[in-house]
């Protein structure tokens, strides 16, 4: 095709020939079906600016891909010419471990950042899904909370400084490399949650933290499901300080604890010094009473492997289903929807108000009722994935709250359009 | 100016909010001309909502009459966020003062903008929560003002600053219109318009309502004074107990000027012959909590702390805070002005910048007070001086200049929260690109087009506070326009 010849080379031109994909492989970078002309791989944030102005001349689509464990979110692309792939930007620029502050490019695998910073004992504790792949890019992006977001917060709390290619090919900056800075617009918030639609984030700054001494996992098999979300409610409410608190379907606890109770499993996370945690332990075990068939304490070696496959949820709790709904509500709202996952499979975060439900695309009319009712209590419904048939007939998001604003705010860093149209925002 | 008649600015004001809710004699109007900072501006009016749609109908009437409109809480902000640079309309929500909801299950609080910070917490204290962020003014200042300029606090080494602890708001925009941002729900779809407004020094909106996050209280707390014979131990002191992988409630660090100011007022028990003392808390589950304590004291007498001292009691502890949140009003014994700065430099900085902090001093001719979150490496260096001698104001902000300067070349910023308002605007240039600053501008213009909330803030000017000050008289006069 000419344009894709055109196209090629202008990329070529700009990165270099092994840095541009115009192949069968573009497929691998298929959003919601659909593959884009070119896939590119910049080095340099500098080459990032003349991609995005290249695409500004033409009025091209550019999705930003970093490891692709999110690329279900969102509503199909209105145009997706280019996929600007940001893992060959992945240097640590600085890494501060007595300021507490670590300084990366967008493309660096979260599993590398974990890595170099349990070097230092110290971590960041988002928890994205897809732990061995995502991108902090990615993850900060996306802006969704972990497993532990009632505790630690969302990534967008932990983001010091932003730098990004916005849709004008301008590079912008907010924020800083110190815990506290208020000079300026918050241009960190604004982007993290923005799915790439108002800059190409190419550089943050994190804050991090150190290491918890030492981590627990309690588990408690339930006899019946009906009071799974309740006694993680009652487990926040009644012990201090819970990581964690998550709800697993009865199967899904069978994958990944090897043992399914009938009624799902709740699963309760401490983190601190050994005396601590025993002593959160028996708070929990005295509030689950005689509620739990069993009562398992999963620590030390064992301990890593199950949080990462955890964290893994979509491709394990949601394995062969091709639909993941995420629900989120305000936290003590979540027992109403326990009549919802009866029976599907699901991880809940009881603690923040999530529920990762997978199912069929099947009832399609229920999907519509859910989301009202998560709309109803003040929540919203998204899908993580979905086939694109459902996706035709039921939105990824919610109607956005003040759309015409948040339509300004899109025009004004993303003068034309092209950064991934459709996907959140038109 | 005496009220005139029907189609008025003043009649059409005192229509929305009543006749008793407009202030314009220039007796009344003097004391809203400041806030907490050095610079100053008269408002023409000033008018007391009650409620979101008052705020509303004020600030139609205001972009009827293309007046200016500025929203101020209790005028606490040390950055002149509150001041009407350019006349106009002055909106005070401290009447809007309701705690309207605490819900615990989902542990939020709703509050009016005007309820004053310290109150959510005695709120909600009895039944074991508190809200985190506690700027040194939290008897005094209000939710709304906090938002606007994203207040820190001691308390926010560990719990982050009030962008952390804001879950939605309830705005009223430029235009007039009213809108609700965030929820209680956590990761909303959509541009997070909750966190680009906080910090955003009202110049985006105004609030009317917040949805603010509360915690429950620790189970244990250990509060230390920790005293030192040498200013670059206690700035060490700072960062290695970070580094041991300790991070403290609270870590505030005073210097001697400080303590000679401090003691007399406060009598925190504060040793006058320091050359500085940590104020230090750790907080948490009560193992963990003793661990810790027993690290910060090794560390604290590994860099020769001369002494330790540890809050026995409830009353003890208080006393040791009342020291530190007393400092500034004490600093005020010391010389007739002082100019307060918010420079933040990374935590290893900080014996570097303290011994450049000192250097300015001699150099400009200043005693300079510090007192400060040292956790954070948010300097506050106080420019002492006497504004009756000619030439001292000039000269303090060049210091002020100078040493935040020093913290941008350090990898820092020029503030960490008061804000930058009216004092700090042309240097922004240090911190941001052309583009940067431009990508900001459009996104103010999003919600602010005609530039009738609190302009000429934040961003770079090239026009003083006192040129910009009479305009709306001058502009209302050209066009005809009835001011009262």
């Amino acid at each position: 095709m000419a344009v894709s010849a055109d196209l090629r080379e202008t990329l070529v031109g700009l990165v270099g020939p092994e840095n541009v994909l115009t192949g069968p492989e573009t497929l691998l970078y298929a959003v919601d079906g659909v593959a884009p002309k070119a896939v590119v791989f910049p080095e340099t944030r500098d080459q990032v600016r003349e991609i995005v102005r290249a695409a500004r001349r033409e009025r091209l689509g550019v999705l930003p891909f970093g490891g692709g464990t999110k690329v279900g979110f969102g509503n199909p692309p209105a145009a997706y010419d280019i996929a600007v792939v940001t893992r060959r930007l992945n240097r640590v620029v600085d890494y501060s471990p007595a300021d507490l502050t670590v300084v990366v490019e967008a493309g660096l695998g979260f599993d590398r950042l974990t890595d170099l910073l349990r070097r230092e004992g110290q971590f960041l504790p988002l928890d994205p899904v897809g732990p061995g792949r995502s991108t902090v890019g990615g993850i900060v992006a996306a802006g969704l909370g972990g497993l532990r977001r009632a505790f630690y917060g969302p990534p967008r709390d932990w983001v010091l400084g932003v730098a990004a290619v916005a849709g004008d090919g301008e590079l912008i900056r907010g924020g800083g490399r110190t815990v506290k800075n208020v000079s300026g617009y918050d241009l960190c918030r604004l982007l993290a949650g923005s799915w790439g639609s108002l800059g190409i984030i190419v550089e943050l700054c994190f804050k991090v933290f150190p290491l918890p001494p030492e981590d627990v996992l309690a588990v408690l098999g339930l006899p019946a499901p009906a009071d799974l979300f309740g006694l993680g409610r009652d487990v926040w409410r009644q012990v201090p300080y819970p990581a964690a608190i998550l709800g697993l379907d009865a199967e899904s606890a069978r994958t990944l604890t090897g043992r399914g109770p009938a009624g799902g499993a709740l699963l309760v996370l401490f983190s601190g010094v050994r005396p601590d945690l025993e002593s959160q332990l028996s708070q929990l075990r005295s509030v689950a009473g005689g509620r739990a068939e069993f009562f398992e304490v999963v620590r030390d070696d064992d301990l890593p492997g199950l949080w990462a496959r955890l964290c893994d949820h979509p491709d394990l709790v949601g394995r062969d289903l091709p639909v993941w709904v995420r629900l989120s509500v305000p936290p003590a709202e979540i027992g109403a929807f326990a009549p919802n996952v009866a029976g599907r499979r699901f991880l809940a975060d009881i603690a923040g108000g999530i529920i990762n439900l997978y199912r069929e695309p099947d009832d399609p009319a229920g999907m519509v009722d859910l989301r009202r009712r998560a709309n109803a209590a003040g929540g919203s419904l998204a899908l993580g994935r979905a086939p694109a048939a459902l996706k035709a007939a039921f939105p990824a998001w919610d109607a956005l709250p003040a759309p015409e604003l948040m339509d300004r705010v899109k025009r004004a860093l993303d003068p034309d359009g092209i950064l991934s149209p459709g996907r959140l925002v038109r | 100016m005496a009220a005139t008649g029907n189609g008025s600015l003043l009649s059409a004001l005192r229509e929305v909010v009543g006749p008793e809710a407009v202030l314009y004699d220039p007796d009344e109007l003097a004391v809203y001309e400041y806030d907490g900072a050095l610079d100053r501006a008269r408002p023409d009016f000033v008018v007391f909502p009650q409620t979101a749609e008052q705020v509303a109908g004020v600030v139609r009437v205001c972009n009827r009459y293309g007046v200016p409109f500025v929203a101020r809480g209790a005028g606490t902000g040390l950055s002149g966020g509150a001041i009407p640079v350019r006349g106009g309309v002055l909106v005070v929500l401290t009447r809007m003062n309701r705690i309207q909801q605490v819900d615990y299950p989902n542990r939020v609080a709703v509050v009016e903008p005007g309820v004053i910070n310290v109150t959510v917490t005695e709120e909600v204290a009895p039944d074991g929560y508190y809200y985190a962020p506690d700027p040194s003014s939290q008897k005094a200042c209000t939710i709304g003002g906090n938002v606007a300029e994203n207040s820190g606090g001691p308390h926010c080494l560990a719990y982050g600053v009030t962008t952390n602890h804001v879950l939605a708001l309830d705005i009223v925009l430029p235009d007039g219109n009213m809108l609700h941002v965030g929820g209680p729900a956590p990761d909303r779809p959509g541009y997070d318009l909750t966190g680009l407004l906080t910090g955003s020094e009202g110049t985006l909106a105004i609030f009317t309502r917040a949805w603010l996050r509360l915690m429950r209280q620790p189970e244990a707390v250990r509060t230390f004074l920790a005293i030192f014979d040498r200013l670059d131990d206690a700035s060490e002191t700072v960062s290695d107990v970070i580094a041991h992988g300790i991070v403290p409630a609270a870590l505030e660090m005073m210097d001697k000027l400080t303590i000679e100011a401090v003691e007399p007022a406060v009598k925190a028990g504060y040793p006058p012959e320091a050359e500085a003392v940590l104020l230090i808390e750790v907080e948490g589950l009560r193992e963990s909590v003793d661990v810790q304590s027993e690290l910060v004291r090794q560390v604290c007498q590994f860099h020769r702390a001369r002494e330790i001292r540890e809050a026995e009691t409830l009353e003890a502890r208080e006393r040791l805070w009342a020291g530190r949140k007393g400092a500034l009003g004490a600093l005020g014994r010391l010389a007739p002005n002082y100019c307060l700065q918010d420079g933040v430099v990374p935590r290893t900085k900080l014996p570097w910048i303290l011994r450049r902090v000192a250097e300015h001093g001699r150099k400009y001719g200043f005693r300079i007070a510090n007192v400060f979150h040292a956790g954070d490496g948010n300097l506050h260096p106080c420019i002492l001086f006497d504004e009756r001698e000619p030439g001292a104001t000039e000269r303090v902000l060049e210091c002020a200049a100078a040493i935040l300067k020093d913290c941008v070349d350090a990898g820092g910023t020029i503030t960490g929260e008061h804000g930058v308002g009216v004092e700090k605007q042309n240097w922004m240039p240090w911190l941001f690109s052309e583009a940067d600053l431009d990508a900001m501008a459009r996104l103010k213009r999003c919600f602010n087009p005609k530039e009738l909330l609190n302009p000429g803030k934040v961003f770079p000017t090239t026009k003083s506070c006192v040129e910009l000050s009479g305009d709306v008289v001058e502009r209302a006069e050209k066009l005809g326009i009835p001011l009262v």
